[in-house]
């Protein structure tokens, strides 16, 4: 009951922001949507509509369940079919709510369009799905005694413009989290031979715990996406904003580069995936 | 407003001969070394005419026909006094004897008297002796520390290099170092400035009515000459203190010809970083400092001939910092270097003409370097200037003109980026290259029309140019490319200037003071305090040059017999073309075209000025107090709408106090209060990819809080034993150990599984309570 009061509020402070179209003091908190999408090869898409918080809000379970949006209209089009995608809970992804379609799939060169409709307010995002990538080889080095750092190698392609985002996980985990500097432009390697060595990324920014390295015998899971231009900038400004925001000597851009347009901030983004399986030795 | 200038300069020529007066000029020198005595005082008893000689011991003075007393003095010599009939114009040379009781107790002092005189003048004058009137940081006096002390001059808080002048950004400051453009003038985060004080002359610091030879900047001039007489004795002086060691040379080789020099070099990585860091350290805000610098100083004064004189000086001085961020596992590393040269030659033409003549050289570097694990990314930066100048200075009745030329090349490599681990090495093209180059004639009159009324004007013209090698992106998105040496784009622009200064009576006067100033070059501030990060590139079409007027009214008075002086300026300042950054350091890695990532916009600010200080007896010091408002407009910042300077000063206090305890402990104090920087705070947050990320608001909306702090020490100086003295000396920064925050930011901090986040405000404040022991030898 609390979370449809919220939500009933939210709503009536949107359409009250919205309605004016020269925003007043920038200085204040304006209710925005914020959209996680992605859409991977021979995959469903999957949409994760929120709103944001004003800032120093408590931050609790309900609070929580509250900035889920339950009852908004998803629909993806390949250019020939539309589907409206479904609500449904799913464990895997905070905050556990998705809307996930079960007949569209992504396909390597399609494009896909976005559309999010709720209480009279509409988002739109577009994005595509690149030609995959590979990884060249993978191996890991000795760090200390049992521990090993991953390493990695691509060989770019020369005729062809390239965005990289990589992964890791353990077998036994369930979500993919990005490596600490997992984004890559080929502007800087185009044509070369690029070998990274990896630290494992923290699964949120919501905590200091983080071991760049895997155990000696660890199942690993490597995954190398393929991204647009415009998931790219994302994702790289939300590592700016995590990694520098904190640090005084460089300072992030303060605004993450969204390509949601209409009154909310994410991504809409398509990847094409790879997965390898090593063991650590 | 420049039409009117022109005539008025004009005006200023054609009535050289106009005054029904005679002249009296001539020099004060040294008896024995035949050196010029500058800032003596000629007071001529009977009409209470003051007069003061210029840096060559120049003085020129108008007076009736008659007789008059003159007495001549200057701190450290024997007062003269003389009677002179004046029937027609005169020439003297006066010589005055060194009291050598005097000498040892004052070291080279401000002037003790005509306050007034050169309160009233463009710049306020700091010598040596003025340094050491505040408690230094960590017993470390300093030039740019002691011009904060001054009114509508703010600090941007702990750990920040800037030098912020009435409103203006840090890159709006002319800081020259014998003739040499400084381009970062600050060692460690601001604590101390790259000029060693042992190799500072003296300092004429700039904040209205910049004189038409300096060009360049908006805001203010600060320029540093080292002291530039024949050195007639030896004298060798070290010191140590819990962080630096520091030795100071005057040799003279024959009676023509000597050299100087100091160095200084910090050893703070095995003395004050460990305890420093040992009580900040924790997991969130942990960060792990290390730091130390050196410089060195070198200087030789030759005179040719009785009327030929060369100064030749060499400078050098490096930077090495780290900054470790534990939570991340990231080590922050950043090393800059300044390095100016420059030859003098000063050659006295006739007693009326003065021809001084100037090449130099400046250049910097810097590297700032990210490792984590085996990635390392990077940005270099660069500058290497020469500059060529010539001044002539002549002396035609109640007019003192000067008119010169200059010339500036400038070489800016601003960003080259780098990452690499241990395999690649990522390629990121040819580095930026921006060439530029300046022509400027200037021209300048200092007519004083009565004994009450003075007026300064000046004019200053400029041809800019940026040239190739450059690749220019036309609106079509086509490269069009510009060979070596050929114009990319030029631009011809005019500074005038304006000093008016009326005296109402003679311990009153009052003074106005309008310049226009262009700024051909930019400082792009990328990090949030003002870190040697932040880098120049010069104006290209894209970013056009920094223009601002600024506009002062003042009054001043003197309270001679009591020691008192003090006075109020009001001031009005426009400013457009201003630069700000979009996006952090990393962007820049990511960007081929500075340009391309830079916003201008205006600013203006408005404010006033409160001094007022005591110079007499066993107690002495200032209180400057401004109030003072600061904005900018951006287009493409904060919507459109004006928002605080980032160094906005509401309110900014200073004090400094001197206490002479006993003949040899002397105790200063000093205080200061300041609003807070602005800063952008966030408003609201978001969740995505299972992060807690923040969306920030008003474009420097929010306020840090209060500055303050209070610095102490005392000196003790041993009886001379022999040819050696030594001093003692204590003091204690930031005594009642305020955490001045210098950034602030925001984490989240627990788990969305469980539903417990909360969200922490973080402050990074650097420096707690510091005490400091010097010890300090000088043989002579």
């Amino acid at each position: 009951m609390i979370s449809f009061r919220n939500t009933l509020l939210f709503i009536g402070l949107m359409s009250l922001i919205y309605a004016c179209k020269k925003e007043g003091n920038p200085g204040l908190y304006k209710p925005r949507f914020v959209v996680e999408g992605w859409i991977e090869q021979d995959d469903f898409p999957y949409v994760i509509v929120t709103h944001n918080l004003p800032f120093f809000t408590a931050v609790d379970s309900a609070q929580l369940a509250e900035v889920i949006i339950r009852y908004a209209k998803v629909t993806v089009s390949d250019g020939t079919e539309t589907e409206v995608l479904t609500a449904t809970t799913d464990k895997r992804y905070f905050p556990y709510f998705v809307y996930r379609g079960t007949s569209l799939k992504g396909k390597v060169g399609g494009k896909y369009s976005l559309k999010v409709e709720y209480a009279g307010n509409t988002l739109t995002s577009e994005t595509e799905i690149p030609n995959p990538v590979n990884l060249d080889s993978i191996w890991f080095t000795e760090k200390q005694v049992n521990n090993r750092q991953l390493n990695v190698q691509i060989v770019d392609a020369a005729n062809e413009k390239n965005y990289y985002r990589l992964y890791t996980k353990l077998e036994k985990e369930v979500i993919f989290t990005p490596t600490l500097l997992a984004n890559q432009d080929d502007l800087f390697f185009n044509g070369k031979k690029l070998v990274m060595q990896v630290n494992r990324g923290m699964a949120n920014n919501l905590t200091t715990k983080h071991d760049p390295y895997f155990n000696i015998g660890d199942t690993v899971l490597v995954k190398l996406s393929a991204i647009p231009a415009s998931g790219y900038a994302f994702w790289n400004s939300l590592q700016d904003e995590i990694l520098n925001g904190s640090n005084p000597l460089i300072s992030s851009s303060k605004a993450l580069k969204t390509n949601i347009k209409g009154p909310g901030v994410g991504v809409w983004c398509g990847y094409s995936s790879k997965i390898y399986r090593v063991i650590a030795k | 407003m420049l039409r009117s200038l022109l005539i008025l300069l004009c005006l200023l020529f054609s009535f050289s001969s106009g005054a029904q007066k005679v002249f009296i000029s001539g020099f004060v020198k040294e008896e024995g070394s035949k050196r010029p005595v500058s800032g003596a005082l000629l007071h001529f008893q009977a009409i209470e005419k003051e007069e003061l000689t210029d840096k060559n011991g120049y003085f020129k003075v108008a007076l009736d026909k008659g007789s008059y007393q003159v007495l001549i003095s200057y701190p450290g010599y024997h007062k003269l006094g003389v009677t002179i009939t004046l029937q027609q114009d005169q020439q003297h040379t006066f010589y005055l004897t060194p009291d050598a009781a005097q000498l040892k107790e004052v070291s080279i002092s401000g002037n003790k008297a005509s306050v007034l005189q050169s309160n009233l003048n463009n710049f306020s004058l700091l010598k040596q002796a003025d340094l050491e009137k505040a408690p230094g940081f960590l017993g470390v006096h300093d030039v740019i520390k002691t011009i904060q002390t001054l009114p509508g001059t703010g600090n941007g808080g702990e750990g920040n290099a800037g030098l912020f002048i009435r409103g203006g950004g840090s890159g709006q400051n002319l800081v020259l170092f014998n003739h040499a453009v400084i381009y970062n003038p600050s060692h460690l985060l601001g604590f101390f400035s790259v000029f060693n004080s042992d190799a500072v002359g003296e300092v004429k610091f700039y904040k209205s009515g910049i004189p038409a030879e300096y060009g360049g900047r908006l805001s203010s001039v600060v320029d540093i000459q080292s002291d530039q007489q024949i050195a007639d004795s030896l004298l060798i002086d070290g010191e140590l203190s819990v962080l630096a060691a520091k030795i100071n040379l005057k040799i003279p080789i024959t009676s023509k010809w000597s050299v100087a020099t100091t160095m200084r070099k910090t050893f703070m990585n095995y003395s004050a970083w460990p305890i420093v860091n040992k009580f900040t350290v924790d997991e969130d805000s942990g960060n792990k400092l290390n730091y130390d610098f050196y410089d060195l100083n070198f200087s030789t004064a030759l005179a040719l001939t009785e009327k030929d004189k060369l100064f030749a000086a060499f400078y050098v001085g490096g930077d090495d910092f780290g900054l470790d961020i534990i939570r991340f596992d990231i080590s922050n590393g950043m090393k800059w270097q300044n390095s100016a040269a420059s030859l003098k030659w000063n050659r006295m033409i006739s007693n009326k003409l003065n021809l001084e003549t100037v090449a130099g050289y400046s250049g910097y570097r810097f590297n700032f370097g990210m490792q984590q694990e085996g990635l390392e990314v990077g940005v270099h930066s660069a500058i290497t200037d020469f500059n060529y100048s010539s001044t002539l200075k002549a002396y035609f009745g109640a007019h003192q003109l000067k008119a010169g030329l200059s010339r500036v090349q400038h070489k800016f490599v601003p960003n080259t980026p780098f990452s690499k681990n241990q395999y690649t090495d990522f390629d990121y093209g040819k580095p930026n290259t921006y060439m530029a180059d300046e022509m400027a004639a200037f021209l300048s009159d200092d007519f004083k029309f009565s004994d009450r009324l003075s007026v300064y004007a000046g004019l200053r013209m400029t041809w800019y140019r940026h040239k190739g090698p450059y690749s220019a992106t036309g609106p079509n998105g086509a490269l069009t490319d510009y060979a070596k040496g050929k114009t990319v784009s030029e631009m011809f622009f005019m500074e005038p200037g304006l000093t008016v200064k009326y005296h109402l009576n003679r311990s009153t006067a009052l003074k106005f003071a309008y310049s226009r100033n262009v700024q051909t070059i930019h400082l792009i501030p990328i990090s949030a305090s003002n870190f040697p990060s932040d880098f120049w590139i010069p104006s290209i079409s894209e970013i056009p040059p920094e223009k601002g007027n600024q506009y002062s009214l003042g009054i001043f008075k003197e309270w001679a017999d009591a020691g008192y002086e003090g006075y109020v300026d009001v001031y009005l300042r426009d400013m457009k073309n201003i630069v700000e950054f979009s996006g952090g350091l990393m962007n820049l890695s990511n960007s081929v075209k500075i340009e391309d990532h830079v916003s201008l916009g205006k600013g203006s600010s408005y404010g006033s000025e409160f001094h007022f200080k005591k110079t007499k007896g066993k107690f002495t010091g200032h209180i400057s107090y401004t109030i003072s408002k600061s904005d900018r407009t951006f287009e493409e910042l904060n919507e459109g709408y004006t928002f605080p300077f980032k160094y906005d000063r509401t309110h900014d206090l200073t004090a400094v106090a001197n206490y002479k305890l006993q003949v040899n402990w002397s105790l200063s104090a000093l205080f200061t209060l300041a609003t807070g920087n602005a800063y952008t705070k966030p408003i609201s947050r978001y969740l995505i990819a299972g992060n807690v990320i923040n969306e920030y608001g008003a474009y420097n909306g929010a306020r840090m809080p209060t500055y303050h702090r209070m610095d102490l020490s005392a000196t003790h100086k041993f009886p001379v034993k022999g040819k050696y003295q030594s001093f003692l000396s204590f003091s204690i920064y930031n005594v009642y150990n305020r955490s001045n925050p210098i950034f602030n930011y925001y984490i989240a901090r627990g788990s969305l599984n469980t539903g417990k986040v909360s969200v922490q405000e973080k402050s990074i404040a650097l420096l707690p309570i510091l005490p400091s022991i010097n010890y300090k030898i000088v043989f002579k």
